[in-house]
C-alpha cells in the first residue's frame, strides 16, 4: 500500500518504483521502496505523506516505517549556528546533521570542509531524522520542517 | 458552460503540476510488517 502511495504521486517516475523484499528478521519482514522523481521534477515529502496517509493503513498491525533515505540537489547557505542545504531552483531548504553511524563519518566530514560561501552544487543522500514508527501514528502530523537529513553520502556536483 | 468548466480544469491541473513544490530526487524507504508492500 505504502509502494503504490507512493507511485501515485504525479512527480514520482512510475517505473521506478521498486519493492525490494529484505531477508526476515524474527517476526516480521522488512522491505524497500525505491522510487527517483521524473526527469525535471522534484518529489514533494510533504505530498508523500499525505499520499500514504490517505490509504488508511491500520494500526496493530506492527507495521510501520523504518527509515526514509532521501537524495537532494542543491548549495550550502550561510548559517552560523547549523548546516542547511538549499535545493537547487526552490525555496526548499534541508537541515543537515551528522549520522550517528561511524561508516559515514566521511560524508560528515567533508561537507564540514565546504565552506557554506562555496558556490559548488552538491548531491546528499540521507535519512530523515525522527520520522520512523508504526502506522499509521507515524503519518498523524507532518514532520516539523525544515526537516533534517542526518548524511550518509555526498557528492559534489562538477 | 461544459467547455468552459473543461479548459478551467486543465488549465488548473496543468498549474498544479507545473508548480515545482517538491525538493527531493529519489529516496528509498524501507517499511517492515505485513502492510508494508
Amino acid at each position: 500500500m505504502a509502494r503504490e502511495a507512493t507511485a501515485r504521486l504525479y512527480d514520482v517516475n512510475h517505473d521506478s518504483v521498486v519493492f525490494q523484499k529484505l531477508a526476515q528478521s524474527q517476526k516480521y519482514d522488512q522491505g524497500t521502496i525505491a522510487f527517483q522523481a521524473r526527469p525535471g521534477k522534484l518529489i514533494d515529502l510533504e505530498q508523500l505523506h499525505e499520499s500514504i496517509w490517505a490509504t488508511r493503513l491500520s494500526g496493530g498491525t506492527r507495521s510501520g516505517l523504518v527509515t526514509l533515505e532521501v537524495t537532494a540537489v542543491g548549495k550550502l547557505v550561510s548559517d552560523p549556528d547549523q548546516t542547511v542545504l538549499r535545493v537547487a531552483d526552490t525555496d526548499a531548504e534541508f537541515l543537515l546533521g551528522k549520522h550517528p553511524d561511524d561508516s559515514h563519518e566521511a560524508a560528515w566530514a567533508k561537507l564540514q570542509q565546504m565552506a557554506p560561501q562555496t558556490n559548488d552544487e552538491i548531491r546528499v543522500t540521507g535519512i530523515i531524522d525522527n520520522y520512523k514508527g508504526y502506522w499509521p501514528d507515524v503519518l498523524r502530523q507532518q514532520p516539523p520542517t525544515p526537516r533534517r537529513i542526518l548524511v550518509t553520502e555526498l557528492e559534489v556536483m562538477q | 458552460m461544459r467547455v468552459s468548466s473543461c479548459l478551467s480544469a486543465s488549465l488548473l491541473t496543468l498549474w498544479l503540476a507545473s508548480s515545482a513544490s517538491g525538493q527531493i530526487t529519489g529516496g528509498v524507504m524501507t517499511v517492515t510488517g505485513a502492510e508494508m508492500h
